[in-house]
């Protein structure tokens, strides 16, 4: 298998994953779809360090997340879309309306946090222990507790104000 | 909603994203030669050009710089050389610094921090940037007059009375736009970096 192949296998099989790092880090569907094309670049781009990385599995977290962080904060103009007709990047809605609504309470919830936060409740709801959040996102086991205690905090007072 | 049942949510959810329908494989390469495409055009043709623009006219200064005869031109000239060139590299420098951190060997908050932080020195850069680019607003004019024959429009004291207002008047409204774009960014980025720490 080339280069190319092997690139293009890994994005379908983490498709899920780039678009729940586009959803939290991203609201507008431009916006989404412009951090959506990046993360790709950008693993293409680094892709040769892919094999030679300890944890692979880990590898796509870390270029999702930095690619996000240094993306954010750019204005519409700034958007580099590439202008495919044929890519729609569909963003997940179930049939269940309530359970969308919810879904879309959460990533409201998520959106509110700062950015090293949303990562680490983003690795937490993806059912990371607490040492690989630590690894993944380069802060000490006992900071990912402390922050987490704040997150939950954060997200079980804002989820219930919005409900109300 | 409790933490279990947001876990439980985000499980449906990720069920839910794996069974949509995927980008086709040939697109994503498509998309990601088209990114590359449009990254050279947009990123580096504003900075070379404008690097150039500024390196042209300090090298024309330079090569020019025995025809001054005027003392003052020799000093607004060594001026604007001075700030052609040192402006576009300290720029170009930061920028290189947001732009080259290593997106897959840095952990998210050694990432957030370094970026962060060259963002902070990018608008400091930018802040200076502005400061110079009035001095040179000033400084330019008198050499680049003294080479073109046009002596007389810069020893007339009406064109100092229209330019330098008007000069002022841009560079107030200009800086009043920027500052507070400047103050903007470097306090949301100094929040942020409270935040990591």
């Amino acid at each position: 298998m080339n280069k190319e192949e092997e690139f293009v296998n890994l994005i379908h099989q983490n498709q899920g994953l780039i678009y729940k790092i586009v959803s939290i880090y991203s609201r507008e569907k431009a916006e989404q779809d412009d951090l959506y094309q990046e993360i790709v670049y950008q693993t293409w781009k680094s892709f040769d360090n892919f094999k030679k990385a300890a944890k692979p599995s880990t590898w796509l977290y870390r270029v999702g997340m930095n690619t996000a962080i240094t993306h954010m904060n750019r204005s519409k103009k700034q958007l580099q879309l590439v202008p495919l007709q044929d890519v729609k990047i569909q963003f997940s809605e179930s049939g269940d309306s309530e359970k969308e609504e919810k879904i879309q309470q959460l990533y409201a919830q998520i959106r509110k946090l700062n950015l090293l936060d949303r990562g680490i409740i983003f690795l937490f709801l993806e059912g990371k222990s607490y040492e690989e959040i630590a690894e993944i996102s380069g802060i000490s086991v006992s900071n990912v507790g402390t922050r987490m205690s704040r997150i939950k905090a954060k997200l079980k007072s804002g989820i219930t104000t919005q409900t109300n | 909603m409790e933490l279990e049942e947001m876990k439980s949510l985000w499980s449906d959810l990720s069920i839910q994203v794996e069974k949509q329908d995927k980008i086709q494989k040939e697109l994503l390469m498509e998309i990601t030669k088209q990114k590359f495409r449009n990254k050279l055009n947009s990123v580096r043709i504003p900075e070379i050009l404008g690097s150039l623009v500024c390196v042209g006219y300090a090298m024309y200064f330079l090569s020019r710089f025995g025809d001054f005869e005027l003392w003052y031109n020799q000093v607004f000239a060594l001026v604007t050389i001075f700030i052609m060139i040192v402006l576009p590299t300290v720029s170009l420098s930061a920028i290189k610094g947001m732009r080259n951190l290593r997106i897959d060997s840095e952990s998210p908050a050694a990432m957030l921090e370094k970026f962060t932080k060259n963002k902070i020195r990018f608008w400091k850069v930018q802040r200076y940037g502005m400061i110079f680019g009035g001095i040179v607003m000033i400084t330019i004019l008198p050499p680049l007059a003294e080479l073109n024959g046009s002596q007389e429009m810069i020893s007339n004291p009406t064109f100092w009375m229209i330019y330098i207002p008007a000069g002022f008047l841009f560079m107030y409204l200009f800086s009043k736009w920027a500052l507070k774009k400047y103050k903007g960014v470097i306090d949301s980025s100094e929040k942020m970096l409270q935040e990591i720490e």
